[in-house]
């Protein structure tokens, strides 16, 4: 994870993710992929849902989350190979946990996203791996959490 | 819209069918070069060498899919008005590019919410198989139902 060993990822270090706008045009594109719902689709529904006009689906946010940690990560690859440094295998990711949509993103929103290393540990099963737990968040520019959850990636342990 | 689902057409140990749905290697990559551009989800060359073992969607591409086909079996014909979360993804094994996906969405609770009386929730727990039975994906979580109009 962004070019780092599973020794070297501290608990408790935040990675700041950049930000990622939502556009009228992104919005319908993925819902119409994904969440096909009256209430994604139509400003008429979405009047009379719970957030009062079209809002994001919960999944598009958390994609958005992805492609914010995806580019940060390849970043950090390539500044930290032009060092000369080894890199370990990017790890999967065995899935998520307690996914929260606490607050809609709207269009024209701006998602700024966020991961913390909150707890990692050492595999017996898998010696060569270590399991990382990221807290994700994404939040609103006036501060207001729209997305949280706990993703678990698998991270490369130092060979020697 | 009589035939809409509402809350009190969903009960815990229903099943519903979901799927089949193929996934091709352009619906992979085009996912993934907009939001998990990393070699293993673009390039069949890489991906062969990877420990994914192939070209594979982007986990994030198999749980909205996961979504997608929930609502082609329910959710778009029901009265559902969102969703605040999901407990848990689960990643089982890579979804590679011709996998063809199928599986079932099991309701396993339904209540009345607390603070907006209209309201309802469901629980469910959907799973997602490729074409050899093998369980791919498994996404358990909760939507809100409007009831019924009385």
């Amino acid at each position: 994870m962004i070019g780092l060993w599973y020794e070297e990822l501290e608990i408790g270090r935040v990675i700041k993710l950049g930000v990622h706008e939502f556009s009228a045009d992104a919005i319908q594109r993925f819902s119409s992929s994904f969440v096909p719902v009256g209430f994604h689709m139509d400003a008429a529904q979405a009047g009379k849902g719970l957030f009062g006009k079209t809002a994001a689906a919960g999944i598009h946010t958390c994609s958005g989350w992805m492609r914010s940690f995806v580019a940060n990560n390849t970043t950090e690859r390539q500044r930290l190979a032009t060092t000369g440094k080894v890199l370990p295998e990017i790890g999967p990711s065995p899935g998520l946990q307690n996914i929260r949509w606490p607050n809609p993103v709207f269009v024209g929103d701006e998602i700024h996203y966020r991961a913390e290393i909150t707890s990692k540990r050492e595999l017996g099963s898998k010696p060569a791996w270590g399991l990382v737990t990221l807290l994700c968040e994404g939040h609103n520019s006036n501060g207001t959490l729209v997305v949280s959850f706990e993703s678990k990636v698998l991270v490369q342990r130092r060979r020697d | 819209m009589s035939a809409l689902r509402h809350f009190e057409d969903f009960s815990s140990g229903q099943n519903f069918a979901l799927g089949p749905h193929v996934v091709t290697a352009d619906a992979i990559t085009a996912f993934a070069s907009e939001f998990d551009p990393q070699p293993f989800h673009l390039d069949p060359e890489a991906a062969r060498n990877s420990v994914l073992g192939g070209l594979a969607a982007s986990g994030w591409h198999s749980f909205s899919l996961c979504v997608r086909l929930m609502c082609d079996a329910v959710l778009t014909n029901s009265a559902v008005l969102g969703s605040s979360g999901m407990e848990e993804v689960k990643w089982l094994k890579p979804v590679l590019a011709g996998d063809e996906l199928s599986g079932e969405m099991r309701v396993t609770a339904a209540r009345i919410s607390n603070s907006r009386p209209a309201i309802g929730i469901v629980n469910f727990i959907s799973t997602l198989s490729d074409q050899h039975g093998t369980p791919k994906i498994q996404v358990t979580g909760m939507f809100f139902v409007r009831r019924r109009p009385t």
